[in-house]
């Protein structure tokens, strides 16, 4: 479970969230949504831990120093290092030693053994999302947090994430944004709106409070 | 933590950037190297002509030979009253540091106040901008926080530093093996054992004040790069002032090591190294040793100022 909870944030002077509370539930899909510029991205990366806020962000009480090893946080830019593969880029992204069966093993048709043994460099946008949602899969993490994740990913490959995220679920907190509405709802996400710099959870209102 | 460094190590290595620095390295020593060879032809050139006039003049060439010779300096200029010990001290000496039981020490003298320095302020500043470039900071720093991170650097610099200095001595020694093979079938080494006494040399205080070297330089690098985020501006102000502009007094940094390197290495043979502003070694060595400290620390303020939260 993640709690948001009087979170306030200001980008060079600009307030972008004010005074936003929510919690992400544990084993559950929470869909953040939010209009370009509603300010998801910089809450993801206040949950990440690498964006100033005033308020609380907790993950099972504790503070996010303490769940780093926990916490993927897969960005929409996917970033890779263009000089190492797929595989490596995975093992550098989480910052540890897998094997490739290991890897290819999270999402046997995701973790393509072709697209992961080339160079980062030559991968096109999507397949780098797709080298990205390889290693939040096989991070094993308890708090997954997804920004736009399927953006730029083909369809088939949306609905094995989506598949993924499901089995995944069960034992994680997933929090995505995004607006790949029926593959969210195929996974039974509780939705979390973003408006005016606030959050609304919308099927539980104690929730989703706005101050 | 060894997972961080071996990720930090692997985009050194996959980067290219840690084998074009080797690579360089290599062919610095091997220059060294004929640096040397070239030395020990023109310095036996030069005790033939001495001698020669020695003869021409009437003058014992061996009993000056046996007596140490007197050098007297006044400001620029130096007087030498017994030229045939002189020449013949530089020849043995010449000869002494092309030998393969000299490389260790000659490498490092000569990698140790030119090269190291620009090579691991940019190997550092590379380190810590790289990921940045790529965007994969944020995640890195997300999963490992700022002190795993730049820890993680610092080791595999200290290790990238390891592996340098072993490439550069091997590479050494076997062109000093190789070079002493050679010369010695074209000039009669064995007629120039040295007469006057070797300084005395201390292995110990010479690879301290390498690894002083990097951690001063290397932690720079990292401190820059973590400050600034960016690489070419830094590494182009960083090498004007270090190859290109003169000592800025006795206290800029760069003088403290050439101060330091002069009490622990002995350039009379080989490379040259330019002489130190005077400043007392105590000052030096406490400059130094307080600066890589402050150098290393500075490293994880600057990431932290950047990722405020992410301690």
């Amino acid at each position: 479970m993640i709690e948001i909870e009087n979170v306030t944030i200001a980008v060079r002077g600009r307030t972008v969230l004010e005074n936003c509370t929510a919690t992400i539930r544990a084993a559950t899909v929470t869909h953040l949504v939010g209009a370009n510029g509603s300010g998801k991205t910089t809450l993801i990366r206040a949950i990440a831990g690498i964006q100033r806020f005033s308020g609380s962000i907790r993950f099972d009480g504790a503070d996010v120093a303490r769940v780093r090893s926990r916490l993927y946080v897969c960005f929409d830019d996917a970033p890779v290092f263009p000089y190492l593969s797929g595989y490596e880029n995975v093992r550098m992204l989480l910052g540890k030693s897998m094997s490739k069966s290991t890897i290819a093993g999270v999402a046997p048709s995701l973790a393509d053994h072709t697209l992961l043994k080339r160079r980062a460099g030559k991968l096109s946008h999507g397949q780098r999302k797709r080298v990205h949602l390889v290693a939040a899969l096989a991070s094993r993490a308890d708090y997954l947090v997804f920004d736009e994740a399927l953006n730029g990913v083909d369809a088939p490959t949306v609905a094995e994430v989506a598949a993924a995220l499901a089995q995944r679920a069960a034992t994680a907190t997933v929090l995505l944004t995004g607006h790949h509405e029926e593959a969210y709802a195929s996974l039974n996400a509780r939705r979390i709106d973003l408006v005016d710099g606030r959050l609304i959870a919308t099927d539980d209102v104690t929730d989703g409070i706005t101050a | 933590m060894k997972a961080a460094i071996r990720a930090e190590f692997r985009l050194l290595w996959r980067g290219y950037v840690l084998p074009i620095c080797l690579i360089v390295c290599a062919l610095f020593a091997i220059a060294n190297v004929v640096n040397q060879i070239a030395e020990v032809h023109s310095d036996y050139s030069l005790v033939q002509h001495t001698r020669a006039d020695y003869a021409a003049n009437g003058m014992d060439f061996a009993a000056d030979l046996a007596k140490p010779a007197k050098i007297v300096i006044h400001g620029d200029e130096q007087t030498v009253t017994n030229l045939a010990r002189f020449d013949y001290d530089n020849e043995a000496s010449a000869i002494v540091a092309l030998s393969p039981a000299s490389s260790v020490t000659e490498a490092l003298k000569y990698f140790g106040f030119i090269f190291f320095p620009a090579l691991f302020f940019l190997l550092g500043l590379w380190m810590s901008t790289v990921q940045r470039r790529y965007h994969l900071e944020k995640i890195v720093i997300a999963r490992k926080g700022t002190v795993t991170t730049v820890a993680a650097r610092q080791i595999a610099l200290l290790g990238a530093a390891v592996l340098t200095i072993a490439t550069v001595i091997v590479v050494d020694l076997v062109c000093r093996a190789v070079a002493t093979a050679v010369t010695s079938r074209q000039l009669p080494f064995g007629a120039y054992p040295p007469l006057s006494p070797e300084p005395a040399d201390s292995p110990i205080l010479q690879w301290a004040l390498v690894l002083l070297v990097v951690l001063f330089f290397g932690g720079a690098g990292i401190s820059v790069g973590a400050a600034l985020g960016v690489f070419a501006i830094p590494a182009i102000l960083f090498l004007i002032w270090d190859l290109v502009i003169p000592f800025l007094g006795p206290d800029d940094p760069r003088n403290w090591f050439v101060a330091m390197g002069h009490s622990v290495f002995d350039f009379t043979s080989g490379f040259q190294l330019a002489p130190a502003d005077p400043l007392p070694l105590a000052i030096a060595v406490g400059g130094g040793v307080l600066g890589a400290a402050v150098l290393l620390a500075l490293g994880y303020l600057c990431i932290r100022i950047r990722n405020p939260l992410a301690s």
